[in-house]
């Protein structure tokens, strides 16, 4: 029979692992301590940095003296790393599938070995003290060697690792040499959606520890009142005594000596840790030897106790929800290998756009994130290192799940994350996993975390929470949300995933929002997903872009649904995270315009809105013309208070209010008066009179062979009786139109319609209609001409399509309304991404000034932070650069929009009547949409001489279908019978206003 | 509207179909699970069981994205159906909740079997009548049945 390998055999989880225990450092003094410094602690050696190293192309095939060998001759990397991104071996991506064929727990005998070697100099070690070496990740199997000698091994590549190498070190140099395996029988567990890559990507480093020392701590909280009474209880090596404190700003509020490991204490007044005031206190655990003070180790402790009371969860005693999204380790030039600076941005980034909470999606992060979660005040649903999803594509998700024998790696993954983490105040809850299936497995973590901690536990696939504490479900849709909050169940119910952030999206956030918010038993909601896992690369001529499956040649792969985040790879927020911040904002504002009074609704949780300043602005067709300022003051939580707020409505035009919420105090995460949100109301639309003006002359018209050309005022339009295009339109000696106008019902699909392409409009060639002209015909009417253009868009192969009339009016002053209409025949009624028109402008055209939704991108179910305003932009900036190119820089409720050169000449666009009661949408590309459909990286556009301008009357929403919820019902638009109007006005000048001004013409 | 007079003819027209075999699980444990509390199978279905009375409505509801399924767990299960188009509009459709509702009718009445299964379509609204001692249980099932893996 074969020798079974270590790396194949998941009932041995380590060898001469250490237990696991709580993240600390122990200083030499108290002052040391109070710097919270890493590199200050005793005997810390950093051991990050470069690396001699060597891929190999099996376990097997690395030869056992290079243990202990110095190869200087070997490359050089840089620790942390995955060694596939520096270029070693072979980066990879699938969701779910191995990258291998499935026979747990073997893995490939090919299995890619990485040898890590480096020389460290040390001292001597001071007697009776231990030298400690720390991994805080290395994927997925790893063993280590100290000067030759076999110090042991580890497997849960997310989670952190020590070894004892007191008896293999010595004075002076030392070989440490770390064999890394891409795969062990742990990778059957660690299949998550992300790269497949390996290495040591966290921080390693060796720490003394010494003879009358820590081992571990535990610090428990229990409020009663404005009473914390706290717990600690410590487990030691040759300590003499223990001494526990705590200080709040430097003074002491508990010094207390432990007695046989166990300490407890009354701290009065105690203000509690919670998301919005994550207050920390300073505790030290002082440990004398006989020689007195061996060390001292601090903690930023926050006072938390969660507790489940019937179907709803407690944070000190107060009811909260939490806003949420899911997080993996992302860098787009490091892979998993993120710096502490990136977490720490991650976390700003996530106060900014007001959420607080994150779920550790799906593995044990580095120990600091924890710690800047309690500094930053951000929740955590803390999961572990442990997904089997691939075994669904065999048939049986759970296969290893509910199977005995991988009992001891399950378990061992929650322990070593509770053990380590649980002295956290911001952890809210223990999460078992991902996607794994439901079996004994589970139900064993669960009774080791229960063990270890009294918070609640998480796993979504115990769908019923037979087990575990929380009910959870991913991407169920708004209305499944809201059955469940009409037929609550006997615990709290999060979703633990929604809104799939793959591309342009998600939309429909705030009708989630809405239930979430309606039932007190949903305690909260996470984002799929923070961060798109892109890798940055260059073409060979030096142009960036982001990598996704596939672009190594890796198969099979799951392409581009890596790039699924609110966060682009560079770490700035895409449009998706704007929405959500708006749609979240803890601080709602209503306007009743009858009573004249402003609500503010305190949707915070612990804190009142005393921090809280709202300007109110009055804006007349979308500039502001007044503000007043209202002091919420101290609103508690869940309260409303109204203020007299009196807007006055413009005589003339559209009078709209726009509430904008700042805190006023700069934080750690905002400077001061940091806008939370905005929320803007409609006053009154008093549309201005038509103004008469003299009878201009009427157009002229000729017509030759195949070209209608009618003049009017300073300009000329040519039509061609063949297409009905507009091939030429020309306005004071300057072109107007660079490609004709034609209606179109597609534009380039984005990821969260790619089901809807697969499934219904693939197989119709929505994307490859085709026009047929069927008439053209021209007539005066008035002062007008009228050019009338019957035509035929419709697919290849099928047998429907729409019946379509253009009538383009010319009016003297060379303006052109244009009325389609639509009759669709056949049999497909389904949805359609949009129905508008498009057509190209000069590139000199590219200024872009709009009345509307802005200032960022915005679509039908995507708009609540994009209040109307009047706004200007350059369409190459108004192109947002997703990873996988696709329709972007849409804006919605458009009343007019110029395309205008640096001089302010061009064409603008709106209803032919009052725009503000029947607005549209609009965008404008440097590029077709052809060229967008085609492109798979950014690399791929080149930017085209003229721009796209694409006018909507109706554009599908976004929906999150990429991974979920389809387009709601509301705001979804299909084949089916249309009209609309536009009005095309070019423009000579930058006088806006003579294209604005409503005038009776003809 | 479809009305299976057993589980048997239900599976047999629908049960290759993922999100109806879900609703067979679901009807198949239904009885072991808490009573008015709604569960989910997938992305496919939320689904409870309530006695007739929880389940009436005094109005006549609809949905748009979730077509409703009834599944009378003991005793027949009395339910007025009528097509949308036929009624008179009283709360307009809301994505919030997936429901639109109408006027009440009181025809015509259609009685299900104890084991069958009642398919409201997606263009047809329902009202359960209140018959007091039957218990059922509702399914919401998604009108989706393209090629996303999970529906």
């Amino acid at each position: 029979m074969d020798a079974i390998n270590d790396w194949e055999n998941p009932a041995l989880t380590n060898r001469n692992r250490l237990a696991a225990r709580a993240y600390f450092m122990g200083y030499e003094t108290a002052e040391l301590a109070a710097t919270y410094s890493r590199e200050l602690s005793r005997g810390f050696v950093q051991l990050s940095g470069p690396w001699r190293f060597r891929l190999f192309g099996a376990p097997k095939a690395v030869p056992a003296e290079l243990m202990s060998t110095y190869e200087a001759d070997w490359d050089e990397v840089e620790v942390p790393h995955l060694w596939q991104i520096d270029g070693y071996g072979k980066l990879a991506y699938t969701d779910e599938g191995f990258p291998f064929p499935v026979e747990q727990p073997l893995v490939p005998s090919d299995d890619p070995t990485g040898v890590y070697q480096r020389i460290v100099t040390l001292p001597a070690l001071t007697p009776g003290s231990r030298e400690i070496i720390r991994f805080d990740g290395v994927e997925s199997y790893a063993e280590l060697y100290v000067n030759g000698t076999f110090i042991g091994m580890t497997k849960g590549s997310r989670l952190s690792a020590e070894f004892d190498v007191t008896e293999a070190v010595r004075e002076g140099d030392n070989l440490f040499v770390v064999k890394v395996l891409q795969y062990s029988d742990g990778t059957y567990i660690e299949d998550q959606d992300m790269w497949w890559a390996s290495g040591i990507f966290r921080d390693v480093y060796l720490m003394e520890r010494p003879a009358a020392r820590l081992d571990d701590f535990r610090v428990r909280t229990h409020r009663e009142g404005d009473v914390a009474h706290v717990t600690l209880d410590v487990a030691t090596t040759a300590a003499e005594r223990v001494v526990w404190a705590m200080a709040d700003g430097g003074e002491t509020v508990l010094e207390v000596e432990v007695a046989d490991g166990h300490a407890e204490a009354a701290i009065e007044g105690a203000r509690f840790w919670n998301p919005e005031d994550p207050h920390l206190y300073d505790m030290t655990i002082t440990v004398y030897g006989a020689d007195g003070v061996s060390e001292v180790v601090p903690h930023r402790q926050g006072l938390a106790e969660v507790t489940i009371e019937g179907n709803q969860i407690f944070l000190n005693g107060t009811y909260f929800k939490m806003h949420g999204v899911n997080r993996h380790d992302c860098d787009d030039h490091k892979g998993r290998a993120v710096g502490l600076e990136r977490m720490r941005r991650d976390l700003v980034l996530m106060k900014r756009h007001n959420i607080n909470a994150v779920r550790t999606s799906h593995y044990a992060d580095d120990p600091r994130f924890y710690e800047l979660c309690d500094e930053y005040g951000i929740m955590v649903l803390a999961e572990t290192d442990m997904e089997s999803h691939g075994f669904e594509n065999i048939g049986n998700i759970a296969t290893v799940t509910d199977d005995p024998a991988w009992e001891a790696a399950y378990v061992d993954r929650i322990e070593r994350l509770v053990m380590q983490e649980r002295n956290h105040a911001s952890i809210v809850a223990w999460s078992l996993g991902n996607e794994s299936g439901y079996g004994c497995n589970i139900r064993a973590m669960y009774a080791k975390a229960k063990e270890l901690d009294g918070r609640p536990v998480h796993y979504e696939e115990d769908r019923n929470a037979d087990t575990v504490d929380i009910i959870s479900t991913m991407y169920s849709r708004v209305s499944q949300m809201n059955d469940f909050g009409e037929h609550p169940g006997p615990k709290p119910r999060i979703n633990c995933e929604y809104g799939h952030s793959m591309g342009n999206g998600p939309g429909g956030l705030s009708e989630y929002q809405e239930i979430f918010d309606r039932w007190d038993h949903i305690q909260g909601q996470f984002i799929w997903e923070w961060c798109d896992h892109g890798i940055a690369a260059t073409t060979e001529d030096g142009r960036a872009y982001h990598m996704y499956g596939g672009d190594n040649g890796d198969y099979p792969n799951n392409g581009n649904f890596c790039i699924d985040g609110m966060v682009f790879p560079w770490q700035e927020p895409s449009p998706g995270l704007t929405e959500y911040k708006q749609v979240i904002c803890p601080v709602r504002v209503a306007y009743d315009a009858g009573a004249g009074e402003l609500s503010v609704t305190n949707k915070r949780w612990f804190t009142t809105l005393d921090d809280v300043r709202i300007a109110v602005e009055t804006l007349v067709d979308g500039d502001p013309v007044a503000t007043v300022e209202v002091v919420p003051g101290a609103v508690a939580p869940g309260e409303t208070a109204t203020f007299p707020v009196a807007i006055e409505a413009a005589a003339a035009g559209e009078t709209l209010a726009t509430a904008r919420v700042y805190t006023v105090g700069a934080k750690p995460w905002c400077e001061a008066m940091y806008q939370i949100g905005a929320f803007q109301f409609a006053i009154a639309d008093n549309p201005r009179p038509a103004i008469a003006v003299r009878a201009a002359m009427a157009p002229a018209v000729d017509e030759e062979g195949t070209a209608l050309t009618v003049r009017t005022l300073g300009g000329s339009v040519v039509f061609d009786t063949v297409s009905g295009d507009i091939v030429s339109w020309t306005s004071c000696g300057r072109s107007v139109l660079a490609a004709p106008v034609r209606v179109g019902f597609w534009h380039p699909l984005v990821d969260n319609h790619q089901q809807e392409f697969d499934s219904i409009w693939q197989g119709n060639f929505l994307n490859v209609m085709q026009t047929s002209t069927r008439s053209v015909a021209w007539e005066r009417e008035g002062n007008a001409v009228k050019v009338t253009v019957r035509q035929r868009i419709a697919p290849p192969v099928h047998a429907f399509g729409m019946h379509v009339e253009l009538v383009y009016t010319v009016r003297p002053s060379g303006r052109i309304d244009l009325a389609v209409d639509g009759e669709p025949y056949g049999d497909y009624d389904d949805i359609i991404p949009r129905i508008g028109i498009s057509f190209e402008v000069p590139g000199a055209d590219r200024m872009v000034e709009w009345y509307g939704h802005g200032p960022g991108e915005n679509y039908p179910d995507s708009l609540k932070a994009n209040p109307v305003g009047h706004y200007r932009a350059d369409v190459d900036d108004m192109f947002t650069p997703y990873v996988f190119p696709q329709d972007c820089a849409n804006r919605e409720g458009t009343r007019w929009v110029a395309l205008r050169s640096s001089h302010g000449d061009g064409l603008l666009v709106t209803r032919p009547d009052d725009a503000a009661r029947d607005p549209f949408s609009f965008s404008a590309w440097p590029y077709t949409c052809e060229d967008i459909d085609a492109a798979r990286h950014v690399t791929d556009l080149v930017k085209r001489e003229n721009i796209t301008v694409n006018i909507n009357d109706k554009i599908l929403g976004l929906g999150s279908n990429s991974w979920g919820s389809e387009v709601l019902d509301s705001y979804r638009i299909r084949f089916e019978r249309f009209g609309f109007e536009f009005s095309l006005r070019p423009l000579a000048s930058a006088d806006l206003t003579q294209a604005l001004t409503k005038i009776e013409e003809a | 509207m479809h009305v299976y007079e057993s589980r048997e003819q239900f599976d047999a027209q629908l049960g290759t179909v993922k999100k109806w075999m879900r609703v067979g699980q679901a009807l198949d444990i239904a009885s072991e699970l808490l009573q008015d509390v709604a569960y989910s199978i997938g992305d496919s279905i939320t689904y409870w069981w309530d006695g007739a009375e929880g389940l009436a409505t005094p109005d006549m509801v609809g949905g748009r994205r979730y077509l409703t399924a009834l599944a009378p767990m003991d005793g027949e299960l009395a339910v007025v159906v009528a097509p949308k188009a036929d009624l008179e509009l009283t709360e307009a459709y809301s994505d919030l909740t997936d429901r639109e509702r109408f006027a009440a009718v009181d025809g015509p009445v259609v009685t299900v079997p104890a084991g069958g299964i009642l398919v409201v379509d997606i263009d047809e609204a329902f009202r359960v009548l209140p018959e007091p001692g039957s218990h059922a249980v509702m399914t919401h099932v998604t009108v989706e049945g393209y090629s996303f893996p999970n529906k």
